[in-house]
């Protein structure tokens, strides 16, 4: 794989991985809360319910979070690259 | 239970969103490394949905309950148009609602699922206190499922247990001590709370019933050694435990304490003095279990003299144990006279605690009976026991009595008791003797004033005992008071919490002295009671039983050859022992007293009888051999 072509798979990758992210945070499980409310029931396991649905939706942000933090550490590699091949071709040049 | 509300429509509605959520999650797929955190989370969230939501809200629609809430709705429900309405009236917690459904969630899943959960929680909630997960979110889930274990477990203790036993093994009741620990831990971290958490009590009622495996008992055991978390819990919970074991953990505790075990732990010894104390007080609800750990040397050695104990507690233990316990008779008294005799020994050579003097002149009820017939200043105290008497047990000598009782009257509040109780021996002796003249009416008089000068002579011997075992600068006011309250109107409420201390049924022992007593004593400060000297006292009782039996009916007078005394004598005496009985006044009863004492030697026949009877069953039968002086 040349440089060239490795910058552009690390660029694919931090879209994909932003989509991901975009994707968690949208997912209904993120909202199901707005019909878990005590309207809907009232029990201490319904209770144990709700929280471990907020620890879940807890991960998953974080989860978003780390995926994006990701994505633009990739596409800081991808422009290293590319410019340590511009670099290396300008070098060539002279 | 508590009532808990479900609204069928928007559990419908949430039923399908759940599915709808586990659909979206299954569909998010990433093939890339640096997704791999992100697929744990949606696969732990998805685990959430699928283990934990789905069959809850399952058993929520296919429970009768709902049926029934639906039905209670009426046609409103079926089309879902009822739920604000009712939800805006959910009851407050304990409050009866027809309309609700009456559960606590968790019916749908099985024994042994509870106990997975519930040993799931657990872990969890270590590691929240380690400084993992959410601390608050992880004790209320313990609190649930714990609360649950114990719902189940009370329907059949034993059979949950083999259950837990079964499926975690020891791991269980390490999980459980661990936990405890934990709480505690916590719970004093948090200034805001109060109290023992409710967790940490279910889960000492879970571990009760394991007590019955020997290597739980062991680890309960030694965690007592080492923990101040479970002895508070292990009393709040005492109904859960087996006696017997509570009998071997506090043996087993003190033995260790004796053997300075302690030193190889954190605890000193004073917290785990607060650990017997806490294991005496769950002990003192059953009597048999106390006698059990008082008839062991060491621990009887322990609670009597140790002064870090809480004397309410261990007056508790000691009431229990000598007091009620023995009235079961046969071993039960045995027992209940070798651990007196062990109290006499230990008497001798050191103090005993407040809490044992108070118990030990409680208990003084039980063992009058038997001590006083044997009370000899000349010859050890032997007494007998068992349907035969053909056993015995020896007490000690005389003195060793009188130290004994000279250390029980150091302290007020067993002065007072000790009175009450001996009021009360006084009362027992003399309330059958009507009814024994009565059955004996073709006896002579002579062979019938020997009988009543028996049951006399016992009171008489108690009272001797009393008086000479107080130490010069000992003043008697609260044991004088104490044979007058014994049966003085005035104390009611007193009178019923010593009468509900020795019925053998009454389900606590209630620590006469330390807490009820003491209030009495605080109504009537012993300097408000005027000296009348316990003689008097005595002698007060003395005339009533001896001028009180003729006086109730011609025929007792005539076995007793008191015939030819006037009728009018005998009418003067009644109206003189009624008033008598009606005033607390002191000044009164002494007066009242001597115009009795007059009346009765101003008649010859009258006049011999209560002489005869006071020279041989009043305080004049104890005037003879009298103990060595080196015994005072």
């Amino acid at each position: 794989m040349t440089t060239n072509q490795h910058a552009s798979t690390l660029r694919a990758r931090a879209t994909q991985l932003r989509a991901l992210a975009v994707e968690l945070e949208r997912t209904p499980a993120m909202a199901l809360e707005r019909f878990a409310g005590t309207d809907t029931w009232r029990s201490p396991r319904a209770d144990v319910c709700a929280h471990e649905l907020i620890a879940d939706q807890t991960r998953i942000l974080h989860a978003a979070d780390d995926l994006r933090w990701t994505a633009l550490r990739l596409e800081r590699c991808a422009t290293d690259l590319e410019c340590e091949l511009a670099r290396l071709r300008a070098l060539e040049a002279s | 239970m508590s009532v808990y509300g479900y609204d069928p429509a928007r559990v419908e509605i949430l039923h399908r969103r759940t599915r709808e959520a586990l659909v979206a999650l299954d569909a998010i797929r990433s093939e890339d490394p640096a997704a791999a955190d992100a697929m744990r989370a949606i696969a732990l969230a998805r685990d959430t949905l699928e283990r934990g939501w789905l069959p809850f809200i399952g058993a929520i629609r296919t429970s009768t309950a709902m049926t029934a809430w639906r039905t209670a709705l009426g046609a409103d429900a079926s089309r879902g148009l009822v739920s604000n309405r009712v939800i805006a009236n959910i009851p407050s917690r304990g409050s009866p609602a027809t309309s609700w459904i009456v559960t606590n969630g968790l019916d749908d899943l099985t024994d042994t699922e509870v106990v997975d959960r519930l040993d799931d929680s657990i872990e969890r909630f270590r590691a929240a206190v380690a400084g993992g997960d959410d601390l608050d979110h992880a004790e209320r889930r313990l609190a649930v499922f714990a609360d649950e274990a114990v719902r189940r477990a009370r329907h059949d203790r034993g059979q949950f247990a083999s259950l837990m036993q079964q499926h975690l093994g020891d791991r269980g009741a390490i999980a459980i001590l661990g936990a405890i620990d934990a709480l505690d831990a916590s719970s004093r971290r948090d200034p805001r709370r109060h109290g023992i958490p409710p967790a940490a009590l279910d889960l000492a009622e879970l571990l009760a019933p394991l007590g019955a495996v020997a290597s739980v008992v062991e680890l309960i055991g030694a965690h007592l050694r080492s923990s101040t978390s479970l002895a508070p819990l292990i009393t709040a919970t005492s109904q859960a435990w087996d006696p017997t074991v509570l009998v071997g953990l506090t043996t087993g505790l003190i033995r260790a304490i004796d053997e300075r075990h302690y030193l190889m732990t954190m605890v000193t010894p004073i917290e785990l003095a607060g650990n017997v104390d806490a294991l005496s007080r769950a002990l003192a609800h059953d009597p048999a279990a106390s006698l059990a750990v008082l008839g062991d040397d060491v621990a009887l050695d322990y609670i009597a003299t140790n002064i870090y104990l809480a004397a309410p507690s261990v007056e508790a233990v000691i009431t229990a144990g000598l007091l009620n316990a023995p009235r079961a008779g046969g071993a039960a008294m045995r027992d209940g006279l070798d651990a007196l005799s062990r109290l006499v020994v230990i008497s001798d050579d050191d103090l005993l605690n407040d809490g044992t003097k108070r118990g030990l002149a409680a208990a003084m009820l039980t063992f009058f009976p038997v001590l006083a017939p044997q009370l000899d200043v000349r010859i050890p105290v032997v007494v007998p026991y068992g349907t035969d008497s053909d056993h015995t047990v020896e007490i000690g000598d005389y003195c060793d009595l009188q130290r004994l009782f000279g250390q029980l009257l150091a302290d007020d509040a067993a002065q007072l008791v000790l009175g009450a109780m001996t009021e009360r021996y006084r009362v027992a002796e003399t309330a059958g003797l009507a009814t024994t003249i009565a059955a004996h009416l073709g006896d002579e008089a002579g062979e019938q004033r020997a009988r009543i000068a028996a049951a006399l002579a016992d009171v008489s011997a108690i009272g001797a005992l009393v008086l000479r075992s107080r130490a010069a600068r000992t003043s008697l006011a609260a044991y004088e008071h104490g044979l007058v309250v014994g049966r003085a109107k005035s104390v009611i409420s007193w009178a019923a919490a010593i009468g509900s201390a020795v019925v053998p049924s009454a389900r606590a022992a209630i620590p006469i002295a330390s807490e009820v007593v003491t209030t009495a004593l605080d109504l009537t400060r012993p300097a408000q009671v005027r000296n009348l000297g316990a003689d008097a006292a005595s002698a007060i009782g003395f005339t009533v039983t001896v001028v009180g039996l003729p006086t109730s009916t011609p025929r007792i007078r005539g076995a007793l050859g008191l015939g030819s005394v006037p009728a009018a004598t005998w009418q003067r005496l009644d109206d003189l022992l009624e008033e008598l009985a009606d005033t607390d006044d002191h000044e009164r009863r002494l007066a009242i007293h001597s115009t009795i004492v007059a009346i009765a030697a101003a008649d010859p026949d009258l006049d011999l009888f209560v002489t005869q009877l006071e020279t041989l069953g009043g305080d004049a039968a104890n005037a003879g051999p009298q103990p060595p002086a080196s015994c005072s």
